[in-house]
């Protein structure tokens, strides 16, 4: 069995998405969590476009990678949306993280 | 495939997991910031690996770039308080989110989840079928698109439903930031202009180049990777430029105008999705003949909605401020 191009980064966005879902877990602070959200989408596009050359034609399968553009555009918005959540709540309570009685 | 491309592709993937990691694991917010951009452009480089250059260039602008300049931003705020003195003054940069040690008990469930998720990952890779994509279907659809390039035509014509709602979730990211943050950024006058030269000259050369480059890209998404995306962004990011240099280009500009740009593309989308309807085809379908044109029209309107919509967004949250914030005429400490 021949390693394809595609193969290494199909295996490559299984491990950034397992690193991201850790990030969303352990990170405390809600710019890493951000950072870590965001690393998922990052893996869910690797994959979607890592599976766009199944059909083995010349021409890559465009679909794929018109949701990916979408994709990467919608999640730059929800990540600029949870920055400015995460500003006013900085902001209101002077906490940067869930967890109560944090230092500010 | 050559041995050397095999071992390219092997270091990038590397990379981009050990950014990833580093990005989350880095001790310092700002460290994070920069492993992320990396993290951004090293994906980039896998895009045209895989030969997507569309999604590279969308990727490289605003996966990398403009969420980059956000991430950069906020920092400040996330960190602004602990120079006043206050109680978070003896902690790193981080504010208390080094993660305590782990209870033995947690780290064995991640370990074990990790498991799970690598042997369900791989599973799923040998097992996935040939075939099944939509390459043979879009490609004997190309001659009713309009345009010459397969990516553009699924974005704006064969799924252009997708692409408007994609330009209404950034009009609605956008009415959340100013729920969130306030729309401070549109009214407040900026600070009398003082600009270094340096950057003046700079600004004054790339900026008309910028404008330049993104309507070239938008003509070019016809035939060629490029398209509406990638040219608002860059029109946005000449826009971000601006405002970071001190210019008062935007600071000028009245609310009404900020408003009528941010839902312009969504308008013009639907505008023309339902010019449709009356000739007794669906919503969003354009005639064989002169589908190129609507497209064009579509697009022109949806990259200066994007990039006006992308320089809002880093507006809006320049001006938020951080726990000083002008939200807060009334709090205590």
């Amino acid at each position: 069995m021949s390693v394809e191009t595609h193969d290494i980064y199909m295996v490559a966005a299984g491990l950034v998405f397992a690193v991201g879902l850790g990030g969303v877990f352990l990170c405390r602070h809600f710019f890493r969590k951000i950072i870590a959200t965001k690393m998922l989408g990052a893996a869910a596009f690797l994959l979607l476009v890592s599976v766009s050359r199944r059909d083995a034609l010349d021409a890559p399968d465009p679909v794929p990678h018109a949701m990916v553009i979408t994709g990467i555009v919608v999640a730059v918005s929800a990540s600029a949306f949870a920055l400015a959540l995460a500003r006013r709540i900085r902001a209101e309570t002077g906490q940067s993280t869930f967890e109560e009685g944090d230092a500010p | 495939m050559s041995g050397a491309d095999i071992l390219f592709d092997f270091l990038l993937a590397a990379l981009l997991v050990l950014l990833a990691w580093r990005a989350l694991a880095a001790p310092q917010l700002y460290q994070a910031a920069i492993f992320f951009i990396a993290f951004g452009l090293a994906m980039a480089l896998a895009w045209t690996r895989m030969n997507a250059p569309d999604v590279a260039l969308a990727e490289a602008a605003i996966g990398a770039g403009l969420l980059g300049v956000l991430l950069i931003d906020s920092l400040a705020a996330f960190t602004r308080g602990r120079e006043r003195g206050e109680a978070g003054s003896k902690h790193c940069a981080d504010e208390g989110t080094r993660a305590r040690p782990m209870p033995r008990v947690s780290q064995a469930v991640v370990a074990a989840a990790g498991v799970v998720f690598a042997a369900v990952w791989v599973t799923a890779i040998l097992r996935m079928p040939e075939g099944g994509g939509l390459t043979a279907i879009a490609g004997a659809a190309m001659p009713e698109s309009g345009v010459a390039h397969p990516v553009t035509a699924v974005l704006l014509n064969f799924r252009g439903y997708d692409t408007w709602l994609e330009v209404g979730v950034l009009l609605l990211a956008m009415l959340g930031i100013f729920c969130a943050v306030g729309k401070t950024g549109f009214e407040r006058e900026q600070r009398p202009a003082h600009i270094d030269p340096l950057i003046n000259w700079l600004v004054r050369f790339l900026v008309p180049l910028m404008v330049l480059v993104s309507g070239y890209i938008l003509w070019l998404g016809k035939t060629a990777p490029g398209g509406a995306f990638q040219s608002g962004v860059i029109l946005g990011a000449a826009g971000i430029l601006l405002r970071i240099a001190g210019f008062r280009t935007f600071g000028r500009l009245p609310v009404w105008a900020w408003k009528t740009g941010l839902v312009f593309g969504f308008a013009v989308f639907l505008a023309v999705g339902a010019a449709a309807l009356p000739a007794g085809r669906s919503f969003l379908e354009y005639p064989a003949e002169t589908a190129g044109a609507w497209i064009l029209i579509v697009e022109t309107a949806c990259a200066l909605s994007i990039g006006f919509t992308l320089l809002a967004f880093f507006v809006c949250l320049n001006a938020a401020g951080g726990c000083d914030g002008p939200r807060q005429p009334n709090r205590t400490n």
